[in-house]
């Protein structure tokens, strides 16, 4: 299963849109329990395979940085659920 | 003959023969003639049976019976004894005949009365059997006790209790068909020696009638009987007979009439097993003596041996002696009875090792030992008498499996605490500050310029201290004019290096300022590049907090998945072994402190145990600090981390509950303590009858004289019973009933002749030859011995002739 998370800005500050839900990104910190409790919250139960991809719609090159670096973040975790699904599977 | 019984007798003494045509159908029983007895003998041997008797209907053949006997010998069969199957019609709860069947076994020693049973007795009348009845096919009461006083011979009755005496349907001819009263009164009487069944179902079914009805059940005998009516067929019925499952009886008894007498009327000599004695190779097989060159080989029996005779005989030594006195402390008796030895020139060949025996009981230990009663000797005897203690090793693993998986799972969870703390706030970089950032220039400096200013003020000075003072050339001729135009010149001169200084110092300003400039240039150059490394470092943490942050995820993932609502699961209840050893009335028990039932409600009280009350143990949302806090606050040790705290904890709770405790029940009442403070000696009797632990000889002597006569009847002889199915016994005594009524297996009889010279008379009780008679030996040399005889010897018609002799 795929999920697709999605960077948005409002009123000046980041926020990462999840299912019904987000993560609020203040003063460029992102709190990882809380990027924790929401990725663990979208797991597949039976899956073996979870994606999980960030777009977004921000064009501006400062917001550009922005996504790249909670992008990057994003992929390692995905990287690091799928190994441990993989190795949890097995 | 052998002098003891070695070995159990197999026994069937109800089979029919030919002569039963006159009550059975001729086809069943017309192939059983004397002619065919080769038959019958032959099945008796492929059965291994040793006692036999032929029972015909109200009838007996003399030669049937002759012809029969003259197979004793062949192959296993030992003993034949005549007997006859009578019909007798006994009133019933109704006061009404009811036709039983009542086995007679005669006493063979008097074939002339026997000859006259066919002749005299049961004569037929034109070819069937007269009952003197008015036409009822059985005898009545009276007519059956007069035919037996008429024989004139000692007989054994068996009745016809084939069925199960307790079932709904009752069968003809058998003794409970007169009815629930009439039964037990006939049991409780003893009219009849034994009761006989078929099938060993309705055996077990009539045991435990016994057992259950009459508490005092060794009045209620059973033995089996084939009732076999065919020969070809034994030991079945008849041709038509299905039951293959036919178990004979076994006596313990020699292969005499009155061995067999004994044997029938003592329920501890039946059996359906041909074991007697228990298989414990600790025994003593024979005593071997010689007494003024006269050899004497007593053999001793795997049972109870007892030794009777005069007092000062010598029977204490004989005990002693053959266990070359460890069990002597006095050294002046041990003197004595060497002495003794030596004037009477006895030698005694044979002895046995304390290895070989069980307990040695001297005369007067038991008396001694209750008259102080010490509680430390006591104890020791009670501790020797445990069973081993139950192993816990399999139950602790059970508990253990199901507290590790608690203990997993609570370290699972408080793993995932600590992982879950790791989830660290990421700083991202806003990256365009580096792009926004500002590069300067240093400013240039053109110093040639001030470097020429510098050089012509060297040179307008190097002109100007050329020119001398000319005031002081006046002397010399310079005419005043040209004083004043030198020193025009001087001022001129000194005017433009006035005006070169000027500029020197202009262009030296601005070299300051353009030097300072590029000085601060040079710092902002340096800040400049710090920030940009700041900004590559801050990205690099991120990227590796990322790192980090992804890595605990992954853990994080297992962790959770693994967090779960613990509770304990074992699927049914572990009942709890608990030792016991019963010795009688008293059941020694080991046992676990506080635990019989493993399940989960048990490993859920030690929780509790472990835990603040009322805690209850949530393994999804605990943290560490809450464990510790939560765990019952004794010797907590702070170094450990809780839940180390808790296993230890538990395991202490653990181990106490399976911590062995020793009771003593009677009657589910502890009596530890009280039996500790007092013992008495049937107390020590009842124990160590039931003691099947420990192997070897019983040696005793005159337990009698430590008990009451009353216990001796009601504890004693059913305590030695007991004992001897464990252990060979030898013990001494006075008392007849420690002969008679034990039932001894071996009686040794020590007396002096009439020149005062000892002799030895041995065998069992039944054992008589030409020239001995145990049971005339028993009635001579204990008082009371007649009486005791005359109780066990009651039966109709049983008569035994006795020579007291003083």
């Amino acid at each position: 299963m795929e999920k697709i998370l999605n960077l948005i800005k409002e009123d000046e500050k980041y926020k990462i849109l999840i299912d019904n839900d987000s993560i609020e990104i203040v003063d460029l910190k992102i709190d990882s329990q809380m990027v924790f409790d929401k990725i663990y919250s979208l797991l597949p139960i039976d899956d073996n395979y979870i994606k999980i991809t960030l777009k977004t719609s921000l064009t501006n090159k400062e917001d550009k940085i922005i996504f790249d670096q909670i992008s990057s973040m994003f992929k390692k975790i995905d990287c690091a659920i799928n190994k441990q699904i993989k190795v949890s599977k097995e | 003959m052998e002098k003891i019984v070695y070995k159990a007798l197999k026994a069937d003494l109800h089979i029919h023969s030919i002569y039963s045509k006159y009550k059975d159908d001729l086809g069943i029983v017309g192939n059983c003639s004397e002619d065919d007895l080769s038959i019958l003998v032959n099945k008796l041997n492929e059965s291994g049976v040793n006692l036999a008797a032929i029972t015909d209907h109200d009838y007996f053949s003399y030669s049937m019976y002759e012809k029969f006997k003259s197979f004793e010998g062949t192959g296993s069969l030992i003993k034949v004894l005549p007997g006859i199957e009578f019909s007798v019609g006994i009133k019933n709860d109704e006061n009404a005949p009811k036709c039983i069947h009542i086995i007679a076994i005669f006493d063979d020693a008097d074939s002339i009365k026997l000859k006259r049973i066919e002749t005299d007795i049961l004569k037929l009348n034109n070819d069937m059997i007269d009952y003197y009845n008015e036409g009822n096919l059985y005898y009545t009461e009276e007519k059956f006790i007069s035919i037996l006083n008429r024989i004139g011979l000692n007989v054994i009755l068996i009745a016809h209790q084939k069925g199960s005496v307790n079932s709904s349907t009752v069968q003809d001819n058998d003794l409970n068909s007169l009815g629930v009263n009439t039964f037990n009164e006939y049991l409780a009487s003893e009219v009849f020696d034994a009761l006989e069944f078929k099938s060993m179902k309705n055996g077990l079914f009539n045991n435990l009638f016994a057992i259950e009805r009459n508490k005092n059940y060794e009045i209620v005998r059973f033995i089996t009987g084939s009732d076999c009516h065919t020969w070809s067929v034994y030991p079945k019925h008849d041709l038509l007979s299905e039951d293959n499952k036919y178990k004979h009886t076994f006596l313990k008894c020699l292969p005499t009439f009155r061995g067999v007498c004994m044997a029938i009327t003592d329920y501890s000599r039946i059996s359906l097993s041909s074991s007697l004695f228990s298989t414990d190779e600790r025994k003593l097989k024979l005593i071997d003596l010689d007494i003024n060159g006269n050899n004497y080989n007593i053999p001793l029996s795997n049972g109870i041996n007892a030794i009777i005779g005069d007092n000062s005989i010598g029977k204490s030594l004989l005990l002693h002696k053959i266990t070359n006195y460890e069990y002597l402390d006095d050294d002046n008796i041990k003197k004595g009875y060497e002495q003794y030895l030596k004037d009477k020139n006895i030698k005694i060949n044979n002895s046995i090792s304390p290895s070989m025996i069980y307990k040695f009981d001297g005369q007067g230990n038991i008396r001694k030992r209750f008259e102080t009663n010490n509680e430390t000797d006591n104890q020791v005897f009670l501790q020797e008498k445990f069973p081993i203690e139950p192993s816990k090793d399999e139950y602790l693993r059970i508990i253990n499996e199901q507290f590790n998986n608690l203990y997993s799972c609570l370290e699972n969870k408080f793993q995932y605490d600590n992982e879950y703390k790791k989830l660290i706030t990421l700083l991202m970089i806003n990256d365009s500050i580096k792009r926004k950032n500002i590069s300067v220039n240093k400013l240039s400096f053109n110093r040639k310029k001030y470097d020429g200013f510098v050089r012509i003020d060297t040179y307008l000075n190097k002109i100007i201290n050329s020119i001398d003072d000319p005031n002081v050339q006046v002397n010399n001729g310079l005419m005043s004019d040209d004083v004043t135009k030198i020193n025009e010149f001087k001022n001129f001169l000194l005017n433009i290096k006035k005006k070169y200084n000027q500029l020197s110092k202009e262009e030296k300003k601005i070299y300051n300022v353009k030097t300072g400039l590029n000085s601060g240039i040079d710092d902002f150059s340096t800040e400049m590049k710090n920030y940009k490394d700041a900004l590559e470092n801050a990205k690099d943490l991120f990227e590796s907090n990322c790192d980090e942050v992804a890595d605990t995820i992954s853990k994080l993932l297992i962790y959770k998945s693994n967090i779960k609502s613990f509770e304990f699961n074992i699927t049914s209840d572990i009942n709890v072994d608990v030792s016991e050893l019963r010795y009688g009335e008293y059941n020694f028990v080991r046992r676990f402190k506080n635990v019989k039932t493993i399940n989960n409600e048990y490993l859920d009280s030690i929780l509790r145990r472990a835990f603040v009350s009322r805690f209850k143990l949530d393994s999804t949302s605990i943290t560490e600090k809450e464990l510790l806090d939560a765990i019952k606050n004794d010797n907590k040790i702070p170094d450990l981390k809780p839940l180390e705290i808790l296993k230890s904890k538990i395991n202490n709770v653990i181990s106490d509950d399976f911590s062995v405790e020793s009771h003593i029940l009677k009657a589910d009442q502890e009596v530890y303590s009280t039996l500790s403070n007092g013992m008495n000696s049937t107390i020590y009797f009842d124990i160590i009858s039931n003691d099947n632990q420990s192997n070897g000889i019983y040696f005793i002597d005159q337990p009698e004289d430590d008990v009451s006569q009353t216990s001796i009847k009601t504890n004693l002889i059913n305590d030695f019973k007991k004992m001897s199915l464990r252990r060979q016994i030898i013990l001494i005594t006075h008392n007849p009933q420690f002969v008679v009524n034990l039932d001894v297996d071996n009686v040794i009889c020590l007396s002096k002749d009439n020149y005062g010279e000892i002799v030895i008379n041995s065998g069992a009780l039944e054992f008589q030859d030409d020239n001995t008679s145990i049971l005339n030996i028993v009635a001579e040399n204990l008082d009371g011995g007649i009486e005791s005889i005359k109780k066990r010897w009651k039966r109709y018609g049983k008569n035994i002739e006795f020579n007291k002799r003083r």
